[in-house]
């Protein structure tokens, strides 16, 4: 197992009513698996929402392997300027 | 040269420099908060910023910008925090030696800066409410 830190902004910090939380995965599980796993959480408001992952402060695909005590951000659409 | 910033406070307005002369156009962009968003009248916008990487990417965004445009220096600041009406939320200026490349160079830091940057708009309304922004035009 491993364990992640999460911090949630804007629209997905709403849906999920906290600013971080903390998950446990399974070792070599990737981003794709975390954000099946996070829209889970509140189907209405995340299901269509396009969520970006930065992992350490750098984006990255779905297809990235997560490791223990990454620093993961889920980065709805910015809006910036 | 590249030099970009996040901060909380006003953004000063940039004198124009006359140290520039291999640089016949500076161009000066200034982002303001709109009084009207949807129709409604708005208090100011609560600008929200994943401290650490949105630095990392607005820099990276200007050296890209000096990369792929023929511009001599890039300044840009973006505040974060709330924001009133009228005031500004953002500040690009480049210098270039004629101006298609300035012009070419702003519109596409900016359009860059709207998709990658991890800063977010929260509007404030008048009744209070905190709305935070899909406008798809902003």
């Amino acid at each position: 197992m491993i364990k992640i830190y999460i911090l949630n902004f804007s629209l997905v910090k709403d849906a999920l009513n906290r600013k971080t939380m903390e998950l446990k995965m399974n070792s070599g599980e990737t981003v794709g698996c975390l954000l099946e796993k996070i829209r889970k959480m509140n189907k209405r408001k995340l299901q269509d929402l396009p969520i970006r992952v930065a992992v350490n402060q750098s984006y990255v695909d779905e297809n990235y392997r997560l490791h223990n005590k990454d620093v993961v951000a889920l980065v709805p659409p910015v809006s910036g300027g | 040269m590249v030099k970009t910033d996040i901060i909380k406070n006003i953004i000063p307005i940039l004198p124009s420099d006359d140290t520039h002369t291999s640089n016949g156009s500076e161009l000066q962009f200034y982002g303001r908060v709109r009084g009207i968003e949807n129709g409604q009248t708005i208090l100011a916008i609560d600008y929200e910023y994943y401290k650490g990487m949105a630095e990392k990417e607005l820099h990276e965004l200007g050296e890209s910008t000096m990369k792929n445009f023929s511009i001599s220096k890039l300044d840009c600041i973006h505040r974060v925090g709330k924001v009133p009406v009228g005031e500004a939320s953002l500040r690009v200026a480049i210098w270039s030696k004629h101006r298609q490349e300035a012009l070419d160079a702003m519109t596409w830091f900016i359009s860059q800066l709207k998709k990658n940057v991890p800063i977010w708009k929260s509007t404030i309304f008048k009744n209070g409410a905190h709305v935070p922004s899909t406008c798809k035009q902003c």
